[in-house]
C-alpha cells in the first residue's frame, strides 16, 4: 500500500494528464460505494484496466470510498427500495427481471440500485472535481511544498534514498 | 495513423489482457470452489430456514452435465438438538446449466438415498436464533399421554370437590350477609340519631305544660295564650320534624327488608342448582364414557398431529416465498446485504425447481421410497402444485403403505394441500394404551387397516381418519384390587375382538381440535351402565349432604339478621304512629288555645270600643261647650 501511495505522489507531482487521476478517483467512487462483487465492477476493472486510468490513484481511492460506502448503506437500501417500488418504473424493472444478463447484475438489490445511482449521479462531479484539484494543487500547492524544510530533510535522509535505490533495482 | 495515436493516448492495450486474466482467474475460482461454494450455501441457507443446524459432509462436482453430489447431508431437530429431524446419505442431482445463467436452479432429476430420520448427533445443532422459533401447533383439548385415568374409576372426594368448585348458593349468601353487614352498621349509627323514649317523655312533659291558667286581667290572658300557642307551635314542627325522620328511616328499612326478602327467595333455587350442576360434572354416569376413545386413541393422536403440523409450519414458508417477500419493507436490513425485490416473471420457470426427485427412506420399521414432484419456490410462476406419492410393502408389521399428497400454493392466497395415507395389515404388539394406575389398559396384539384424509384449505383443517381393529387382545393387569366398575370394564374389553375407529381433525393450524369416536364408547356404556348409576346416586347424596351443612350456619345468620331488621320496622312504624298521635294531641292544644285567645282578645275589644266611644263623645261635649263659650263671647264684644 505505501507503494501504491509513493506512486501516486509521485504521479501527482508529474507532469501527466490531471484527467487521469480524476478518472482513477471517480471509478474507485463507483467500485467503493457500490457492493464490490457486483457485475458492474467487472465492467469498471474492464474500463480502469483498458483506460489509461492510473491504478495507484484508483486503489487508493477505493480505499478511502469503500468504508463511504458502508456508512451510507442505510441510505442506499432506501434510495434502491424507492426506485425499486417505484409504480411508473416497474414496467423496466420487470423487463430487467426477466433478462438473464440484468438479473446477473443483481439490480433488484436495493443497495446494488442505491449505490449504483448515487455513484454514477456523482461520478461526473468527482471526475470533475478532482481533475480541477489536482490542477490547483499543481499549480499553487506544489512548488511551495518542495520549497518546504521538511520535505528536503526527507528527500535528503538515508532511508529515503536506500528506499529509492531498492525500488529502482526491483524496476531493473 | 494519427487517429491510432489517439487511441493509444486513452487506451491501454496490454490492460485488456490483464482483464481477460483477472476474469479467467475469477472463473477458475469459482470452478475449483464451487463445490466449497454450494456447500457453504446449502448450509446457510438450510440452517436459517430450518432454524437449526444444517451440515453437508461433502460435496462432488461434476462438469458435464454440470451436476452435484451431496454426502451426508444433516437437519437437525430445532427441537432437539442432539438428534437430526432427517439425515440424508447421498443426493445427486444435475443443474439445468441454461437456467443456471439465468440465475435459475433447475433439477430435473434428482436422488435422495437412504433417507433416515430421528438419527442422534454427535454434536448439539443449536444456533443462536435470530427469528424467535416457530410455535408448535397445540391441540385445543390437548391432553397429557403421561398419565391418564377414566373419570368414571377415580375415586371422588366430596369434600375436595367442595374445595375446588365455587358454589353459587353459598356466594350468593355470602353477598348478602356482606350486605346485612353494611346495613347493620350503617342502621346503627342511623338507629342513634332517632327519636328514643327520653325524648317521646319529653314531648309528653311539654304537652302537659301547654295548659292556660287565667290571671283575670284579660291582657295577660292574652299574652299568656301568645306564648303557649307559640311553644304549641314549635312542639308540633319539632313532632313533625321527627316523625319526617323516623317515617324516612322506616320506609328505607322496609325496602332493605324487601329487598332481602327477595334475595332469599333467589337462594331458593341455588343450592338445587349447584347440586345438579355438580352432579352433571362429577357424575358417575354411563354417558361419561363417551369419551373412552378420546383417551385409548386421543392423545397419542394429537401428539402425531402436533408434530406434523410443526414440519408443515416449518416447511410453509419455502412455498410462499414470493407472497412473503416482503421483507424489502424491513427497517433495517443486515448491513451490505441489502433485500432483494422480487417481481413477476414471465416464463414458467421459477428460481428454484426440481422436475422429479426419487427418494428412498430407510425408517426403523422398514424402507419406504416415492417420488416428489415440481418442487418449486414459486407454484405461482410454475404454475403445477408439488405433488408427492410414497409406497413401500416392506415394512415391519405393515403389509403395506400408500401416502399421496399435493401441496397446492399456485395461488398462494387460496392453497389447498391434502395427504392422503392408506395402510393395510398394520400388527401392533403389547401397546400401553393408558398408563393409568387404576386401569392399566394394554393391547397384547392388535391389527389395523387405516384410511385417512387430511385437507388444509389456507389455514384450516379438515381430517377424517378411519382405523379398523381387528383380532384386537386387551389386556389390565391391574396391580391392586380393582373396583367393581373397573372390573367391569376390564371383562367387556376382554371380549372385544374388533372395533372401529373415526378421527376427525378441525380447526386451525395454530390451534386444532381432534374428536375420536368408536363402537367401543357403547360397549363400554352398556357393561358398566348400572354400576355407574347406582354409584352416581350415592355421590349425589353426599354431595348434597355436605351443600346443605355449608349453608345452614351461614342461611341461619341471614334469618336471624333479617328477624332483627323485620323488628326494628315494626318498631319504627310504631314511633311514627305514636309521633303522629303526640302532634295531633298538639294541634288540637293549639285550636283550643287560639280559640281562647280569641275569646280573650274579642272581649278585650268590646271594652276598649266602648272607652274610646266614651272619650270621643267627652270630646264633642268639650268642643260645643267651647264653641259655645266663644259665640257668647264674641256676641258680648259685637254688642258693645
Amino acid at each position: 500500500m505505501i507503494d501504491y501511495v509513493l506512486k501516486f505522489i509521485k504521479v501527482l507531482n508529474s507532469e501527466r494528464e490531471p484527467v487521469q487521476l480524476a478518472m482513477a478517483f471517480a471509478f474507485a467512487m463507483v467500485a467503493g460505494l457500490t457492493p464490490l462483487f457486483s457485475a458492474h465492477n467487472l465492467l469498471v476493472l474492464l474500463l480502469i484496466l483498458v483506460l489509461r486510468v492510473n491504478l495507484s490513484a484508483f486503489f487508493i481511492g477505493l480505499a478511502l470510498f469503500s468504508p463511504v460506502g458502508y456508512l451510507f448503506d442505510p441510505l442506499f437500501h432506501k434510495l434502491g427500495i424507492f426506485l425499486l417500488k417505484h409504480a411508473d418504473l416497474q414496467w423496466l424493472w420487470v423487463d430487467w427481471y426477466n433478462s438473464a444478463f440484468w438479473r446477473m447484475t443483481r439490480f433488484n438489490n436495493s443497495i446494488v440500485m442505491g449505490s449504483v445511482v448515487v455513484s454514477l449521479l456523482l461520478f461526473f462531479p468527482v471526475l470533475f472535481l478532482a481533475d480541477l484539484l489536482i490542477r490547483r494543487y499543481r499549480e499553487q500547492i506544489l512548488a511551495r511544498l518542495r520549497r518546504l524544510r521538511v520535505v528536503e530533510m526527507i528527500k535528503a535522509s538515508k532511508w529515503f534514498r536506500r528506499y529509492q535505490s531498492l525500488r529502482d533495482l526491483r524496476n531493473v | 495513423m494519427s487517429s491510432m495515436a489517439a487511441i493509444n493516448r486513452v487506451v491501454r492495450w496490454p490492460g485488456l489482457l490483464g482483464f481477460l486474466l483477472v476474469v479467467g482467474a475469477l472463473l477458475l475460482g469459482t470452478m475449483v470452489f464451487a463445490s466449497a461454494l454450494v456447500k457453504s450455501a446449502i448450509e446457510y441457507t438450510g440452517t436459517a430456514m430450518v432454524g437449526a443446524r444444517v451440515e453437508v459432509g461433502q460435496v462432488d462436482l461434476s462438469l458435464s452435465p454440470l451436476g452435484f453430489h451431496l454426502h451426508g447431508l444433516q437437519v437437525t431437530d430445532p427441537d432437539a438438538p442432539m438428534i437430526n429431524a432427517f439425515e440424508i446419505d447421498d443426493i445427486d442431482f444435475f443443474l439445468d446449466t441454461a437456467q443456471l445463467l439465468q440465475m435459475r436452479t433447475v433439477i430435473h432429476e434428482m436422488q435422495m438415498k437412504r433417507l433416515r430420520v430421528k438419527t442422534p448427533r454427535q454434536q448439539s445443532g443449536a444456533i443462536l436464533r435470530e427469528t424467535p422459533p416457530v410455535e408448535t401447533p397445540q391441540a385445543a383439548a390437548g391432553k397429557d399421554n403421561g398419565k391418564l385415568d377414566f373419570p368414571v374409576l377415580q375415586q371422588i372426594d366430596v369434600a375436595d370437590i367442595f374445595g375446588r368448585e365455587e358454589l353459587q348458593s353459598v356466594q350468593h349468601l355470602n353477598r348478602v350477609r356482606a350486605e346485612l353487614k353494611q346495613d347493620e352498621d350503617v342502621w346503627s349509627s342511623k338507629v342513634a340519631s332517632l327519636p328514643n323514649g327520653h325524648k317521646l317523655e319529653h314531648y309528653r312533659g311539654a304537652l302537659a305544660q301547654l295548659k292556660f291558667n287565667s290571671s283575670g286581667n284579660a291582657l295577660q290572658d292574652a299574652q299568656q295564650l301568645q306564648k303557649l300557642m307559640d311553644d304549641a307551635d314549635k312542639l308540633r314542627g319539632e313532632i313533625s320534624a321527627d316523625i319526617d325522620n323516623v317515617d324516612a328511616a322506616w320506609r328505607d328499612l322496609r325496602a332493605m327488608v324487601e329487598n332481602l326478602r327477595l334475595s332469599l327467595q333467589q337462594f331458593a333455587a341455588l343450592p338445587q342448582q349447584d347440586l345438579d350442576r355438580l352432579q352433571a360434572k362429577y357424575s358417575l354416569s354411563a354417558a361419561g364414557l363417551a369419551n373412552i376413545s378420546d383417551l385409548l386413541f386421543g392423545a397419542k393422536v394429537r401428539d402425531w398431529v402436533s408434530q406434523a403440523l410443526a414440519w408443515y409450519v416449518k416447511l410453509m414458508p419455502i412455498f410462499e416465498r414470493f407472497e412473503n417477500s416482503d421483507s424489502e419493507s424491513a427497517p433495517s436490513p443486515r448491513r451490505s446485504r441489502g433485500v432483494d425485490v422480487r417481481f413477476p416473471e414471465r416464463g414458467s420457470v421459477p428460481d428454484f425447481l426440481v422436475h422429479r426427485a426419487s427418494v428412498s427412506m430407510e425408517l426403523q420399521i422398514g424402507k419406504i421410497s416415492g417420488e416428489v414432484r415440481n418442487l418449486s419456490s414459486d407454484q405461482s410462476v410454475l404454475g403445477h402444485p408439488l405433488t408427492f406419492n410414497f409406497f413401500s410393502k416392506e415394512m415391519q408389521g405393515v403389509k403395506d403403505i400408500e401416502i399421496v399428497g399435493t401441496l397446492n400454493h399456485v395461488d398462494a392466497r387460496h392453497s389447498t394441500d391434502s395427504v392422503s395415507i392408506k395402510a393395510r395389515s398394520i400388527t401392533a404388539r403389547d401397546i400401553g394404551v393408558l398408563k393409568s394406575d387404576q386401569f392399566p389398559l394394554r393391547l397384547a396384539k392388535v391389527e389395523m387397516d387405516l384410511e385417512s384424509n387430511v385437507e388444509l384449505v389456507g389455514n384450516n383443517i379438515g381430517s377424517k381418519m378411519n382405523v379398523a381393529f381387528r383380532d384386537a387382545d386387551f389386556v389390565v393387569p391391574f396391580k391392586s384390587q380393582p373396583g367393581r366398575i373397573a372390573e367391569a370394564m376390564a371383562a367387556a374389553l376382554a371380549g372385544v375382538n374388533a372395533f372401529a375407529t373415526q378421527i376427525t381433525l378441525s380447526g386451525t393450524v395454530g390451534d386444532f381440535g381432534l374428536s375420536v369416536k368408536s363402537d367401543l364408547d357403547e360397549l363400554l356404556r352398556k357393561a358398566i351402565g348400572d354400576q355407574v348409576a347406582k354409584a352416581g346416586q350415592e355421590l349425589r347424596q353426599k354431595i348434597k349432604a355436605q351443600l346443605d351443612q355449608r349453608i345452614e350456619q351461614p342461611m341461619a345468620q341471614v334469618r336471624e339478621q333479617l328477624a332483627k331488621f323485620e323488628e326494628l320496622a315494626r318498631t319504627s312504624e310504631h314511633q311514627v304512629q305514636e309521633l303522629q298521635g303526640m302532634r295531633d294531641q298538639v294541634a288540637a292544644r293549639y285550636r283550643e288555645l287560639e280559640q281562647s285567645y280569641k275569646a280573650k282578645a274579642d272581649a278585650a275589644g268590646d271594652k276598649l270600643r266602648q272607652k274610646t266611644q266614651d272619650e270621643k263623645q267627652g270630646a264633642k261635649d268639650t268642643m260645643r261647650q267651647q264653641k259655645k263659650k266663644l259665640k257668647d263671647e264674641m256676641q258680648d264684644k259685637l254688642g258693645r
